[in-house]
């Protein structure tokens, strides 16, 4: 799957979960679009550092700031913890709001773009 | 120190507010009193020219004031902490958090700090005794101390405060003093922060979060106002809103107090009253014909007036005087008497004759005499002749003379006495005055008849006791004449003061009414200029608490809108508009409680972090407790944010502002704080407290990982390490400068000047970013591997580099280590 359609798929749940998954449409969400996310950036990697795509996160997002700027670098952090700590379960939190969800998904699809001209304007 | 540097923009503000077209001269001319303060407002008032202000000159801006850091905050036996724990702290811009769990002590940092400094703590105030008797620690052996050390910007050591309690005491029954370094200590008061806390208080604690909103409406609109310096708008309306009250009781005043000074002038005998009486019955008094009135003498038309006056300055001539033209009478009469039996015309006929006789002996001598023919008129009876013509002339002579006197004496005593004077004439009755002018009336007429008479003799003896008897007669008159005028000036005078004070009363009403329309139209422009003035200098705090919010809020479905200040008097409030979903309502009425606390979050920093603040620091205790994860990002972003030009300490409870600030990549140092038994509170730093050491761990996580491109990794490791050592350089950089008593601005300014590593490090080694050349001898003196760690950092992070990693990353690691110690 593209990272589009993850990213679809986890807008489409935002705006109408299906009844199926009506107690966890919000950690589907957050899972589709962090993989939206880490898929986008296997992607780049592998243009840009093919080395990279698959290593930790924690490694490729302390790698992004010396290939894609400061700015992507901080947006791809923000949304990657941020989803990363709403998937999971923990013990003494509630899972995200639509709002936090819609933030998150809004910067994963902003950075896409990003990420492609950033690797399309490298020489190499 | 006196603190309202935007006093005079409020001035300006109102100077040059383009609507003072439509305000009349005077009101214009009372708003600029006012401004000017009570004084010049009551002066304007009371009728004096007013003062035009200079319009304070556009391009001085008041200067910043002086910037204070907290360097280090020691306490013992205080609340949590029980044996001495210090708090060390970087005096300077920057972000450190202090983790602690509950009850480890870190609130209890901030707390000691806060009362320090403050001499309160917000938490307790307001709270039962309860809350207030448990301050000191339970397991501490000594006594209680609080000392907090100060940096203070251009001073080189700063200053500290110190709190200190002796056994068994009280709360509030601390010592505590301000000691700035090489100066004698001083009370806490003297660093003059009481206005500048209550305006710009750089402590905030949960509690208080949700107390910022919570509280009456009209506190938090006073508490903005405050901020803004439009306190002086306030006091301004206050004052001319007092003076118009003033002179609406002033304009009435005179015509209340009318109808009392018209019965008083009716039931007053004395004329003036009925001119006065006449000046009031026009439309609008006679104010000119009554102050004139209220000086007048006595009117001189007055039928009794006149004769009092004439009997009050009727003074009969000297007594002496009379006494000697008597004894020249009585002289003149004595002399006649003597000469008596030789009456003149016989004496001169004789004396005549012989001189006849004489003649015609002379020219015939020795004849008988012709008359009688007898004797013969020889020498010797010439002889006799001559001697007795000689004696006849002269008595006759005498005679004469003595006759002349008499009737001088007689003239002058004629004319002695004035005829009687027609204040005591039978025609004039002065009895209403109690004034008995009969007697002496009689006593006069006596005196006429007596100086009139023929019979000197009689003159002579009785002039001075007629003189007398009239003398005595005229005392009594003329005391009670005088007795009369003192009591018509004593009836008069209460009355015309009772004018007097009323005309300058209607005076003082005319002016008022004429004031009170001018305050009216003040005030009412005063109401409406100031409102635009209030939200336009809210704008640029409402924009960045809203700037705030919109970070903090991470797409909370809550839109911030206009923050205004709205409402005057006890209806005063801020009115936070929101939109939810689209949907315009009132904050307060659809926030969450975290959310409420982000907004009052949002609210509070532009507050603390005004520039006329002298606190360069913040304490926020807790500000993360019922937040949205996701709005702690947020809140880190935020805060790294302020903390670019101030100091910003957090306090919080777990791990989730740290991780935050670690995931973000902030430059934020975090502190730990332990509690073990006995109160034993502990400051470690983090494993991951430093960022320097954050980069360093984040590069050997990169440089471990073999599986990733060699090409790949050194860059970013070299990133990382650069990152390190830049970091290190400014904190070294912001220390020594600080240290050094050089202001934070300047520092920073230099620091920004410094371009790249080699800059950064010129600057920080050589305190000139020019003298990068120059490294080579700082660098080896540094660390041995310094000069090949900067050298790959540089390169490295342009693409081009070799070597070992890992042990590149060791010396990194040395170097970073040497560098971070000053």
């Amino acid at each position: 799957m593209s990272p589009q359609k993850y990213l679809d798929a986890a807008g489409e749940l935002l705006i109408q979960p299906p009844s199926s998954m009506r107690r966890c449409w919000q950690r589907g969400s957050a899972c589709l679009t962090r993989l939206a996310l880490e898929q986008g950036l296997r992607h780049y990697w592998k243009q840009v550092a093919p080395s990279v795509a698959d290593r930790p996160m924690r490694h490729q997002l302390l790698v992004l700031p010396t290939f894609a700027g400061a700015g992507a670098a901080s947006r791809a952090r923000t949304a990657w913890h941020g989803l990363s700590r709403a998937m999971h379960h923990h013990t003494y939190e509630l899972a995200p709001t639509v709002a936090e969800l819609h933030g998150w998904h809004q910067d994963v699809t902003a950075l896409l773009p990003q990420l492609e001209q950033a690797f399309a304007a490298r020489p190499t | 120190m006196t603190l309202d540097p935007q006093a005079d923009t409020v001035d300006q503000l109102i100077l040059d507010h383009p609507d003072h077209s439509d305000l009349p001269e005077t009101a214009k001319d009372l708003i600029i009193a006012a401004l000017l303060g009570g004084e010049e407002l009551s002066s304007v008032l009371g009728g004096a020219a007013p003062r035009r202000a200079a319009p304070p000159s556009p391009d001085t801006e008041a200067p910043e004031p002086i910037g204070t850091y907290l360097a280090s905050i020691e306490v013992t036996g205080f609340r949590g902490i029980g044996p001495t724990a210090t708090l060390n702290l970087v005096p300077g811009p920057g972000l450190t958090i202090v983790t602690g769990r509950n009850g480890s002590g870190k609130s209890s940092f901030a707390e000691a700090a806060e009362f320090a400094l403050t001499g309160q703590n917000k938490r307790w105030t307001g709270r039962s005794a309860v809350w207030q008797e448990g301050w000191r620690n339970l397991h501490a052996t000594e006594s209680p101390r609080i000392h907090v050390r100060l940096g203070v910007e251009g001073h080189r050591n700063g200053a500290s405060v110190e709190c200190t309690w002796k056994p068994a005491a009280g709360l509030d029954d601390r010592t505590s003093f301000l000691q700035i370094s090489g100066e004698r200590r001083q009370s806490v008061a003297d660093l003059g922060w009481e206005q500048p806390l209550e305006l710009y208080r750089p402590f905030l604690s949960y509690s208080e979060l949700g107390g910022l909103l919570s509280g009456r409406p009209s506190e938090m609109h006073d508490s903005l106002h405050r901020i803004l310096g439009l306190g002086q708008l306030v006091e301004i309306e206050t004052m001319l809103k007092t003076a118009r009250r003033d002179m609406d009781d002033r304009r009435k005043l005179a015509a209340t107090q009318l109808p009392e000074l018209r019965s008083t002038l009716a039931s007053h005998p004395d004329p003036r009253a009925r001119r006065a009486e006449q000046a009031l019955s026009g439309k609008v008094a006679d104010l000119d014909e009554l102050a004139a009135l209220a000086i007048a003498d006595e009117p001189t038309t007055d039928t009794t007036n006149v004769p009092l006056r004439q009997l009050d300055v009727l003074d009969l001539p000297e007594r002496d005087g009379l006494v000697r033209e008597v004894e020249q009478l009585r002289g003149a009469l004595q002399q006649i008497d003597d000469l008596a039996g030789t009456p003149v015309e016989q004496a001169r006929a004789l004396a005549k004759l012989l001189s006849d006789a004489l003649h015609h002996h002379h020219n015939h001598p020795g004849q008988p005499c012709p008359v009688c023919g007898g004797r013969t008129l020889d020498e010797a009876w010439a002889e006799q002749a001559q001697a007795q013509h000689r004696r006849l002339t002269e008595q006759a002579e005498r005679l004469d003379e003595a006759h002349e006197a008499e009737r001088e004496s007689h003239r002058v005593l004629r004319s002695w006495l004035p005829t009687l004077p027609p204040a005591l004439a039978l025609a004039l009755d002065l009895s209403a005055e109690a004034v008995k002018t009969s007697d002496a009336r009689v006593a006069w007429q006596h005196w006429d008849e007596l100086i009139g008479s023929a019979d000197p003799h009689k003159i002579a003896e009785t002039t001075l006791v007629t003189f007398d008897a009239l003398a005595t007669a005229l005392q009594p008159v003329k005391a009670a004449a005088r007795q009369a005028l003192e009591r018509r000036q004593a009836a008069w005078k209460p009355l015309a003061d009772q004018i007097r004070a009323w005309v300058d009363t209607e005076q003082a009403s005319r002016q008022a009414a004429q004031m009170f329309a001018a305050l009216k139209a003040a005030v009412a422009w005063l109401q409406k200029v100031g409102g635009k003035i209030r939200n336009d200098k809210l704008a640029p705090v409402a924009a960045e608490a809203t700037g705030i919010w919109n970070t903090l809020r991470q797409e909370s479905n809550v839109n911030l809108g206009a923050i205004q200040l709205a409402g005057t008097g006890t209806s005063r409030r801020v009115d936070l508009k929101v939109n939810v979903d689209g949907v315009p309502g009132a904050a307060l009425g659809v926030m969450s409680q975290g959310e409420l606390h982000s907004l009052a979050l949002a609210l509070f920093l532009p507050r603390a972090t005004m520039p006329e603040s002298p606190f360069r620091f913040l304490v926020i205790d807790d500000p993360v407790q019922s937040m949205d994860p996701a709005k702690v990002y947020g809140l880190a972003k935020v805060l790294n944010q302020v903390a670019k030009h101030r100091q910003v300490i957090v306090f919080t409870h777990d791990d989730r502002l740290p991780a935050a600030v670690r995931h973000l990549q902030l430059d934020a140092r975090i502190r730990i704080v332990s509690r073990l038994a006995q109160s034993q509170v502990t400051v470690t730093g983090d494993a991951h407290g430093d960022p320097a050491r954050r980069y360093l761990d984040d590069a050997a996580a990169i440089a471990r990982d073999d599986d990733m491109a060699d090409e790949v990794r050194r860059p970013v490791v070299c990133n990382l390490i650069r990152d390190a050592l830049e970091y290190t350089c400014h904190e070294r950089i912001r220390t020594r400068d600080f240290r050094a008593g050089r202001p934070i601005a300047e520092t920073e300014a230099a620091i920004s000047e410094a371009q790249g590593l080699r800059a950064t490090l010129a600057l920080a080694l050589l305190l000139d970013h020019r003298r990068a050349g120059e490294l080579k001898e700082p660098l080896e003196r540094l660390h041995p591997a310094a000069r090949r760690v900067v050298a790959f950092a540089n390169r490295g992070a342009h693409g081009e580099s070799s070597g070992d990693l890992a042990g590149l990353l060791t010396d990194a690691r040395a170097v970073v280590g040497r560098l971070s110690q000053p």
